[in-house]
């Protein structure tokens, strides 16, 4: 029987196949297929949560590392793409730290921070005139947004990360972070509202 | 309000649109009636909208590239500790080259100056305690090793071994301990020696037998021996005899070659032997007749070869320097009845401050010693 030859329209199931075939030069082969396909998402889920570009490379280069010499650990019972975003997810956290620990010499950040001193993320009742928000200008919106979320605490922005951005299911998450859907589903609740109300801040008048 | 904080949990699973469909009335119709809640519920999805609206990243090109690389680097075995450590050095034989005649210089160095130390060690122990050579009779061993200057005074020199050899050698080998004890010198020269060391000099002379002409073979053990500074201090010092004392001992007995130093150790060894025999036969026949003249000379840097030249013409053998290194003192053997014209001719040379009285009744065959 011939071995099947890999290209870009092999799907996860026998790329990992491939991977743990034992021939050292199909394995990496098939393993480079894994990484161009899935690098884009799993960039974007790092940048996302750790919010420095050459960090996020740095992370998902950890990530895939740690993927292909575990990779004897995947069971299959769940997407390639989903326990590889688990393992970006834990070097993205690993990346947060080194961040923190190079910016505790900075000057402290005047971004008030959505949480307050309790824990509790500050709320704002509702604006009387909710075209404010729509009133912002599209860019000054994303590159807001961005800064809204590294605002949020690290349980809350993952959460969103992963559901708003990376649209994995509830239950994925759940799976992911290892927590209960309804934890998943409070978390997603209370970053959200985050995001609104950093963003109304941001267009309140000085 | 209560109504509205359970709406508003409510707003972010519609989002998701995960409600059902009793909960979607719910909210919808508290949407409806509440402005607050209505306006919230705006907002919320505006803020979802950017969300989603948020620009996807694009790794760099050089991403996947790099991941392999670090995944094949990985994926080698790592070398063990001698591949690490030994190999390396096993590849750059340039460096090894340089490490061995780097160590190679170094030991040499190193061998060179413990050598050079114990030569200099080697050689203060014999100035102290001159090592006698084994070939020599044992009276004229212990002749000589009476001889070795016991005072403090006498400092102990290079410990060069002189050979018996050219009056070069031994005005070379004379240069430090001049220019370190000599006077400078003067239009008018000074005795060198004080009356007390003469007086000292002439005790032990009277106590001690005095050791015969040392063969010009004789070798580097005597010479090495005992040097010292100023002349009459170092009168007990070993004799050498001079290349004009050579010259007439070859000439008397016709066997001794002059110069010693080209002659096998063994030859010279034998020659000094027989040397030694003779002259301890002389000794014992002048064991007392030892003279001493004291010179007052002008040019001292001559006088050596000043006064071995009028001891040569006045028929003198074995003329012989007390001390290598400070030859202010010669001693020689001459007949008697010469002595009278040897003292003229040195009279010559400057003024004699010490002449002695010749007896009546004298054996044929003195030792005279001569300073300046």
């Amino acid at each position: 029987m011939s071995v099947p030859r890999l290209n870009e329209e092999t799907d996860d199931v026998e790329l990992v196949s491939a991977c743990r075939s034992g021939d050292a030069e199909r394995s990496e082969q098939a393993f480079e297929w894994l990484v161009r396909r899935h690098q884009k998402a799993m960039l974007n889920l790092a940048y996302r949560v750790v919010g420095d570009y050459d960090e996020a490379c740095e992370v998902v280069q950890d990530a895939f590392v740690s993927a292909y010499k575990n990779l004897s650990t995947f069971r299959g019972d769940a997407r390639f793409g989903t326990w590889l975003t688990t393992i970006t997810l834990n070097h993205a956290r690993n990346g947060l730290v080194r961040i923190k620990a190079r910016r505790s010499h900075e000057a402290y950040s005047l971004d008030a921070t959505l949480a307050t001193d309790d824990g509790e993320l500050r709320h704002d009742p509702p604006s009387q005139a909710p075209s404010a928000l729509e009133q912002m200008e599209a860019t000054a919106v994303r590159k807001k947004i961005q800064s809204c979320i590294q605002e949020l605490p690290q349980d809350f922005r993952e959460v969103l990360v992963l559901r708003d951005l990376q649209e994995h299911s509830y239950q994925e998450i759940g799976a992911m972070l290892q927590v209960r859907e309804g934890t998943v589903k409070s978390r997603l609740f209370r970053a959200r509202e985050g995001i609104k109300d950093c963003l109304k801040r941001a267009m309140e008048p000085l | 309000m209560t109504a509205c904080r359970e709406v508003l949990e409510l707003m972010s699973e519609a989002l998701d649109q995960i409600l059902s469909p009793e909960k979607k009335v719910l909210l919808d119709k508290h949407v409806a009636q509440c402005p607050e809640c209505r306006a919230a519920w705006k907002e919320l999805q505006w803020t979802h909208a950017q969300l989603k609206g948020l620009e996807t990243l694009e790794p760099p090109p050089w991403l996947a590239s790099k991941i392999m690389a670090r995944i094949r680097a990985e994926a080698q075995p790592q070398a063990s500790f001698w591949r690490r450590f030994i190999r390396p050095i096993v590849m750059k034989p340039q460096l090894q080259v340089a490490s061995i005649l780097l160590l190679a210089a170094t030991g040499f160095y190193l061998l060179k100056s413990q050598r050079s130390e114990r030569d200099v060690f080697t050689e203060m122990k014999q100035l102290d305690a001159p090592a006698p050579l084994q070939s020599l009779p044992a009276k004229a061993l212990e002749a000589q090793d009476k001889l070795i200057p016991k005072s403090r005074n006498e400092p102990t020199g290079l410990g060069k071994s002189l050979q018996p050899g050219t009056q070069q050698n031994l005005l070379e080998a004379s240069k430090p301990a001049e220019a370190g004890f000599a006077p400078p010198p003067t239009a008018t020269p000074t005795p060198i020696v004080s009356p007390n060391v003469e007086r000292e000099k002439q005790e032990r002379d009277r106590a001690r037998p005095e050791p015969p002409a040392v063969a010009p073979s004789a070798p580097s053990a005597l010479a090495g021996a005992s040097v010292g500074a100023g002349a009459p201090a170092a009168a007990e010092s070993v004799a050498v005899p001079t290349r004009q004392a050579k010259k007439t001992l070859k000439r008397e007995e016709g066997s001794v070659r002059a110069d010693s130093s080209k002659e096998g150790p063994r030859g010279g060894m034998a020659d000094a032997k027989g040397q030694l025999m003779n002259a301890q036969e002389q000794k014992d026949k002048a064991d007392a007749a030892i003279w001493v003249i004291r010179l007052e000379l002008r040019d001292l840097h001559s006088a050596e070869a000043m006064v071995e030249r009028e001891l040569t013409r006045a028929g003198a053998t074995m003329v012989s320097q007390r001390e290598p290194i400070a030859p202010r003192v010669l001693s020689a053997r001459i007949e008697s009845n010469r002595l009278p014209e040897l003292l003229s001719r040195l009279a010559r040379l400057g003024r004699i401050l010490q002449q002695p009285d010749l007896p009546g009744e004298h054996p044929s065959l003195v030792i005279i010693r001569i300073s300046w």
